[in-house]
């Protein structure tokens, strides 16, 4: 019997050989999403714990991978709504991040701290495409998958995530 | 907006919140998965629940059927 109609009759030997190959993905998509290792981990264990209580109602004929990634985000975006954050992470996570090794000039600094903040401050659906798209180089038909959207929508959102990070940056005295 | 303006903000940003999920992570979560799995709270069906609801109700109204029904046991 094929590995994913075994999975659907709630064989727990088949679950454990997908939830190793799916792991790192989801957990990858996650990380991207919501920014903070250690919770992109209980959030990945909380989408396998859904998708196994879900067995039956799942499709062997769909695309398991896509529908795991579909259980993340939406757990993903629960979280950061949850978190009160309206942003993918804390000024402070953000601020933790390793800089990248280059020459950096004191404006150049400014500009990224600005930046940093405007996108700390987009609406977490702008966000969300932004930081898979932008930052993470998802493609539009993974994203639109993924959020339960058309591509179109996907670009839309890109465009106007784009568009208002621009403004804010203008209002902070930033010109790109 | 054209695509250099859009190519040097992306770039701007991927230097400003860099990606987080470029493939180094190594972990492992099945154990804790295995846990949960084995630990996980035994679910009733609602049928089952009504079923034995009726005959606690059904005692309740009539305790003289207790022992026919244990005897019936």
């Amino acid at each position: 019997m094929e590995l994913l109609e075994r999975f659907t009759g709630g064989e727990i030997e088949a679950f454990e050989t997908l939830f190793q190959r799916h792991q790192a993905d989801v957990y990858h998509w996650v990380v991207g999403l919501i920014r903070d290792p250690a919770a992109a981990e209980d959030l990945t264990l909380e989408a396998f714990w859904r998708i196994y209580r879900a067995h039956a109602r799942f499709d062997p004929a769909r695309c398991f991978g896509a529908w795991a990634r579909r259980i993340a985000t939406n757990l993903a975006l629960e979280h950061l709504r949850k978190a009160g954050r309206e942003v993918m992470a804390g000024e402070d996570l953000l601020n933790a991040q390793p800089s990248p090794p280059v020459p950096d000039s004191a404006v150049l600094s400014d500009t990224r701290a600005c930046l940093r903040r405007a996108f700390a401050g987009l609406p977490v659906k702008l966000k969300c495409v932004a930081a898979l798209v932008l930052l993470e180089q998802q493609t539009y038909a993974d994203v639109a998958c993924a959020l339960g959207i058309t591509v179109e929508a996907v670009k839309s959102r890109e465009f106007r995530a784009v568009r208002l990070l621009r403004k804010k940056l203008k209002e902070m005295g930033i010109e790109l | 907006m054209n695509d250099r303006e859009k190519e040097k903000l992306t770039a701007l940003l991927q230097s400003a919140v860099p990606p987080m999920g470029d493939g180094a992570w190594r972990g492992d979560l099945w154990p804790r998965m295995r846990r949960r799995l084995d630990h996980r709270p035994v679910q009733v069906a609602w049928f089952d629940l009504a079923l034995a609801g009726l005959a606690a109700a059904g005692f309740i109204a009539f305790p003289a059927v207790i022992p026919w029904v244990l005897f019936q046991c």
